[in-house]
């Protein structure tokens, strides 16, 4: 039973990764870890229909570094992407966190912002082996709409809007994207 | 070993991002307009409307506008609303557009009832609705020991048909219940035996009331309909009883919100319920219900005073007598103690005091038969609330203000 249980939950987390159909291109400056991904379009769909309606829409990225089941290095990010109603260009701001600092970016076409999210984008490898086998990990996630209906009417709590609600991570229109590399080694891809 | 791992997960903090108010580029553009569908506007509350107006000529700012949409969404339920921005007439400058559709076919599963008294344990009833255009069709079961003197458990249905916008409907509910009764209520009832002036316990219920109700100008609603309630009475004998009425009621709902700061509503309604041999009925009686209500929102305080009567005339089945003391009257004591029988008069009157998530409730009231000794009762309540909203759940323990010992209550639950 708990073997059985153990192989759900684990395809549950593989699964998702082994789907990707993009390239990922890791380069290694000696000190952080950045990467290019030639294909990779998220600005598309529904996400670039908000977008083109004047919201600004929030991407959250991860670059991870991983041997095996475990992360060695992990680097959150969040982007918002705004398109200008006036200008027809994109517009990109990284948010602060911490010791990172806020950066913004304008009048991008789409390809410029979706490169310029990825150059802006590392994980420190101080520490790492530089030998050592591991896997690089992209994972894009588009915030959700927040058009979410109320809850609780005049007649009393909605049972449709709790569940919708909690069942909100595995709601398919979500937008992500899963990208790996790997195994490699850091030295492999160091930056001549 | 996963339930860990998931415990563990779920205490690992997430991202704190410092979300700056200006990530929209469009946020440099002026509002030129916010453009709504006036067949809709006059289902917004007058606040909102005036939002427009003050939206229009400010900086583009995504977070006020989301709050707008969101407001929006909770006046217009069983409408999709869509948010466009698009580019203004004049050069650097935008319009909101907001799109309303009716949505389509509509299900929704409603949680109407939810509460725990720790002397009347729990009422708990759940209604699943089907919308299609102006129909509604809606199926659900209920166990409620909070409303009236028993216990009643069973399904529920029924059709409503909105027209000329909602302001016109017409249709029909349907239900079958199950009685329990508490001892102290057998108790009285042995108490009373040999006085005609209260009916007996029934085991089953059956009630079928179609009505019509229009709403003559804006707040203001008039219903008028029938009620055919059947029922098995348990002593002397077994036996099917009927009580048929005309009902009535007239309610009227406004909202006064001013320039300055503050909200006001006001609510009130009459109800009668006419029981006549020409219906066929057994009974011949006639309930006049009134109530009031007067709420102010003021930033993070919200006080509500509440004021409710009953006058009966006549023989009347247990489930229309008064009765207080449950979940939503004198909350500090247990309605089995304040009157078992209930009474043939009756008036309450309460004041709800919140404070962001803290809520004091102060209630008195009286109920007794005519011709009976009555006395004022009045009971102090105190807990937490997630808000002032319908959705808030609150916690209370509830004291009796009187001399000598008395046992708390408590109160969980929504809507009370």
């Amino acid at each position: 039973m708990r073997r059985a249980l153990y192989s759900i939950l684990t395809a549950s987390v593989v699964v998702p990764y082994a789907l990707t159909g993009q390239e990922l291109r890791p380069v290694w400056t000696g000190s952080d870890l950045r990467v290019s991904a030639p294909s990779l379009r998220f600005l598309s769909g529904a996400v670039l229909d908000r977008l083109r309606n004047g919201a600004a829409v929030g991407f959250d990225f991860q670059l991870s570094l991983r041997a095996g089941a475990s992360v060695l290095r992990r680097s959150p990010h969040r982007f918002v992407f705004s398109y200008d109603l006036w200008e027809e260009r994109f517009s990109v701001a990284r948010l602060a966190r911490g010791t990172l600092e806020r950066k913004n970016i304008s009048h991008l076409t789409q390809n410029a912002a979706e490169s310029w999210c990825l150059e802006n984008l590392l994980v420190l490898t101080d520490g790492l082996d530089p030998a050592r086998l591991l896997n690089v990990h992209l994972e894009v996630r588009a915030e959700e709409p927040r058009d979410n209906s109320p809850i609780a009417g005049d007649s009393g709590i909605s049972l449709t809007g709790l569940i919708e609600i909690f069942s909100r991570p595995a709601r398919p229109h979500v937008a992500r994207w899963n990208l790996t590399q790997g195994p490699l080694r850091l030295n492999d891809i160091r930056q001549k | 070993m996963f339930v860990v791992l998931l415990a563990l997960l779920c205490l690992i903090p997430a991202p704190a991002w410092n979300q700056a108010p200006d990530v929209n580029v469009n946020s440099r553009y002026t509002i030129e307009s916010v453009e709504f569908p006036g067949k809709y506007q006059r289902k917004l509350s007058p606040s909102l409307r005036s939002e427009f107006d003050r939206l229009a000529g400010e900086k583009f700012n995504q977070d006020l506008v989301d709050r707008l949409s969101k407001r929006i969404r909770r006046e217009l339920r069983g409408y999709s609303v869509m948010q466009k921005i698009t580019k203004g007439t004049t050069p650097e400058s935008i319009r909101v557009v907001y799109e309303v559709l009716r949505a389509g076919r509509q299900t929704d599963l409603v949680l109407p009832r939810l509460v725990y008294h720790s002397r009347e344990n729990f009422s708990f009833g759940a209604d699943g609705k089907l919308r299609s255009g102006g129909h509604e069709l809606s199926m659900g079961i209920l166990t409620d020991n909070d409303r009236l003197m028993e216990r009643y458990s069973g399904l529920r249905g029924g059709y409503q048909r909105s027209m000329l916008d909602g302001r016109f409907q017409a249709g029909f509910t349907a239900e079958s219940w199950r009685a329990q009764w508490n001892p102290a209520v057998l108790s009285a009832l042995a108490a009373e035996s040999g006085q005609d002036e209260t009916a007996g316990i029934y085991r089953t219920r059956l009630h079928v009331s179609p009505g019509l109700s229009a709403e003559i100008v804006r707040g203001l609603t008039l219903f008028a309909g029938v009620s055919f309630q059947r029922f098995q009475t348990q002593f002397p004998a077994a036996r099917f009883e009927s009580s048929n009425a005309l009902v009535s009621s007239l309610r009227i709902q406004r909202r006064f919100e001013p320039s300055g700061p503050g909200k006001h509503t006001v609510e009130a309604g009459y109800h009668l319920r006419a029981a006549t041999r020409s219906l066929g009925s057994d009974f011949a009686y006639s309930r006049h219900a009134i109530d009031a209500r007067y709420g102010l929102d003021y930033g993070d305080d919200h006080i509500a005073a509440a004021f409710t009567a009953g006058y009966l005339t006549g023989r009347a089945p247990l489930f229309d007598r008064f009765i207080l003391g449950n979940s939503t009257t004198l909350r500090g004591y247990n309605k089995y103690d304040v009157a078992p029988l209930g009474g043939g008069r009756m008036a309450h009157g309460s004041i709800d005091y919140r404070h962001k998530w803290v809520r004091v409730i102060y209630d008195t009231g009286t109920v007794y038969d005519r011709g009976r000794g009555s006395g004022v009762l009045h009971s102090l309540a105190a807990g937490v609330t997630t808000g002032a909203g319908r959705d808030s759940v609150s916690l209370l323990v509830a004291f009796p203000l009187k001399e000598g010992r008395a046992e708390p209550v408590f109160i969980l639950g929504m809507n009370f």
